[in-house]
């Protein structure tokens, strides 16, 4: 018998048992495997760029008599990186901390901002896309294409650069120091001048403590004056990006629910009289969330964009401001700014691991509102 | 094998003179496209450099207003840096930009668009163990942000490539990443194409695998992937226009803020555009706002425009329009 049909003939009873019982196990397995081969991928391409093609690299063409060599430190570089062992970071006075340690001092700061950018632009984008897509070709579905078409071609910078043209003053007056204007906390010297110093909870490096999230630790540390300025900037910033964000996703979340409101039980649902906005809000609106968080996914790299930008111009300083800034410096500063590969490459495994988590998270979504997903996926319709 | 006739292709084109947003889009690019010829024939030797205005020194509070009159037509004058320096006109750098940018973005776009087409129908049309193959690859390109990967081409590569190999590194590596997109929609549709009647009846005819996809499916999986274009286009320009600003913040150096460009003084619609607002951002007194303002809605209406056409063409070529073929 040839080897397939013998494999068949084994899996057969296990696959049945398995489906039978345990359709999401299937997903976990499947998803564990993937998610593992897809980071295997990435960390790969990034041994490419940064350790074989790197002029910088000691690893580098330089020094690699040809690409089998440099190749053996492939699974070192795979295992440090998974193991969290991201090299060393070398600050400007010439000390070493892991490069971890120096992640971890940002990396709050961007999830906070994302997090909260994603939700303000999904309470916009939802209602907006349900209600143009329902009814395609009517006044609303014409502003919110004239919305998306706009601001699709306002580039990020323009809209940052004027909108601090208005905000410097204001934001001078009220902390009453230039070097408050940007960045996330207050200055040192609003501190002296409000609350007379800066308090315990905010670290070096404006890294905050317990969490490590400043919106978090402000609340939780009763300081109400500072949470009020964070809250300010953070909502500030959701909402720049927010304006750009929901153009790209209204043009994905406008096509997703003129395709599904071209179902079938949308049109027995009406013709058995039930309201039109019971379909909209309550049918049509579950059909369509897992398709919104797909999108999300899929446009996770104008989101990326979007957000380095904000965080550049408003000079927070979250992963992607550090991102673009050391980026910058080793592009901009010429060959005598040292090349910070360790940072780079964590930064880009961690933009990795959330679109890997973005992916998992929308997958999870959909299960949970529509039972029939898992098994639609099995038969290979989606 | 009949062909649809000369009366058919008479209709459509009549079909596309009528369809208002495609033929606004058709418009307004075409004027594009003939003011880069224009640039080109008129400059020719002289297109790749801008002159500046020696006899005139910008400074911090006087740079040159836009004039309304048609001759001399002039739309200002925007400085480098940010305390002023050696002006440059507005309307000759825009002009001088047309040509180098409109083949900067169709030699993106395009590649990008084919590219992604193809792997999508090929792995749409096929199925099985080369669509599963062929869109892992596509996953794994999907999640790296472009702009990343525009950073490490630049800071990684940079070093070794010839200065004016560099714009063609650029396209590249923009095309290497941005086709991912176009692979998923083209597959989706590609998918439902093959699943199709007329398709079987092609492989029934004895029609071989390769003519069905290229001559089947391909040309009805099209329209879903217009629908990128203009998103692919919008990054592009945010790209283009935040690492010039990145560039100025890190290095202070307002010559060499475009390192991609082959020289200094290279047109550019995007270099214009920093250079405008970052004159205007830091004197807030002198706002001269021809700097960022008339670069921003050339730059705008050019987006809008392929906005137009693209829009336009995926309701041409939809199958309500009668354009499938069979």
């Amino acid at each position: 018998m040839e080897p397939r049909a013998t494999l068949r003939k084994l899996w057969a009873p296990i696959g049945r048992t398995l489906k039978r019982h345990n359709l999401i196990l299937i997903w976990v397995t499947r998803r564990a495997i993937t998610a593992v081969a897809y980071l295997l991928m990435v960390l790969t391409i990034l041994f490419f760029i940064f350790d074989i093609v790197n002029p910088y690299s000691p690893t580098g063409p330089a020094t690699c008599a040809s690409v089998v060599p440099c190749a053996s430190n492939w699974w070192g570089f795979v295992s440090s990186m998974f193991a969290g062992q991201w090299g060393q970071y070398m600050l400007p006075s010439g000390n070493n901390i892991p490069t971890i340690t120096y992640v971890s001092y940002y990396l709050p700061y961007t999830i906070e901002l994302s997090v909260l950018a994603l939700l303000l632009s999904l309470a916009i984008a939802y209602p907006l896309g349900l209600l143009s897509g329902w009814r395609p070709g009517r006044y609303l579905d014409g502003a919110v294409r004239t919305y998306t078409a706009v601001w699709l071609f306002v580039p990020v910078v323009v809209i940052c650069l004027f909108l601090l043209l208005f905000l410097y003053e204001p934001f001078v007056n009220y902390s009453g120091d230039v070097s408050s204007v940007f960045g996330t906390l207050p200055s040192a010297a609003w501190f002296d001048t409000n609350l007379g110093g800066t308090p315990s909870w905010i670290g070096l490096w404006g890294g905050t403590s317990p969490t490590g999230f400043p919106l978090i630790d402000a609340a939780w540390n009763r300081a109400w004056t500072v949470e009020w300025f964070i809250l300010l900037k953070v909502m500030l910033e959701a909402a720049v990006i927010a304006l750009s964000y929901v153009a790209v996703f209204l043009r994905y979340a406008r096509n997703a629910t003129v395709e599904a409101t071209r179902a079938e039980f949308l049109r027995g649902g009406r013709a058995r009289g039930v309201p039109d906005r019971s379909l909209l809000w309550h049918h049509t609106g579950r059909r369509v969330i897992p398709l919104y968080v797909f999108t999300i996914g899929n446009t996770f790299g104008s989101l990326i964009l979007i957000q380095s930008v904000v965080e550049f111009l408003f000079d927070s300083h979250g992963l992607l401001y550090v991102l673009l800034f050391n980026g910058g410096a080793q592009l901009f500063g010429g060959a005598s700014s040292t090349l910070q590969e360790p940072l780079m490459v964590a930064i880009l495994f961690l933009i990795a691991i959330a679109l890997l988590v973005v992916n998992i998270v929308a997958e999870l979504v959909a299960m949970v509102l529509d039972p029939s997903w898992l098994s639609q996926k099995e038969k290979g319709r989606t | 094998m009949m062909g649809k006739g000369r009366s058919h292709l008479v209709r459509r084109v009549r079909e596309y003179l009528h369809h208002k947003e495609l033929m606004a889009g058709t418009i307004i690019l075409g004027i594009y496209v003939l003011i880069g010829l224009a640039a080109w024939a008129y400059y020719r030797g002289g297109l790749s450099y801008l002159t500046p205005d020696l006899g005139v020194y910008l400074g911090y509070h006087n740079p040159v207003p836009p004039t309304l009159t048609l001759y001399p037509f002039s739309l200002g004058s925007f400085t480098l840096g940010q305390t002023g320096g050696l002006g440059f006109s507005v309307a000759e750098g825009l002009v001088k930009g047309t040509p180098w940018d409109l083949m900067l973005f169709a030699g993106i776009l395009v590649p990008t668009t084919l590219l992604g087409l193809v792997v999508g129908v090929i792995a749409g049309g096929s199925g099985g163990l080369v669509d599963d193959a062929l869109m892992t690859v596509t996953d794994v390109v999907l999640s790296i942000p472009p702009f990343v990967v525009a950073l490490l081409v630049f800071v990684v590569i940079l070093p070794g490539i010839a200065s004016n190999e560099i714009p063609l590194v650029f396209v590249a590596s923009m095309v290497l990443i941005n086709w991912a997109p176009y692979a998923r929609l083209s597959r989706a549709k590609a998918k439902t194409i093959a699943a199709k009647p007329f398709v079987e009846a092609a492989a029934a005819a004895g029609a071989n695998k390769g003519r069905i996809l290229f001559r089947h499916v391909l040309p009805n999986s099209v329209s879903p992937v217009l629908s990128q274009v203009p998103i692919t286009l919008s990054n592009l320009i945010i790209l283009l226009t935040v690492i010039p600003y990145v560039g100025i913040v890190t290095s202070q150096q307002y010559l060499h803020i475009l390192s991609f460009m082959p020289s200094t003084y290279f047109p550019e619609w995007t270099w214009i555009l920093v250079n405008g607002m970052l004159g205007w951002h830091v004197s807030f007194s002198s706002n001269a706002w021809w700097g960022y303002v008339i670069p921003f809605l050339w730059i705008f209406v050019f987006g809008l425009s392929v906005l137009l056409f693209c829009d336009g063409l995926e309701d041409f070529l939809s199958p309500q329009s009668g354009s499938q073929t069979h």
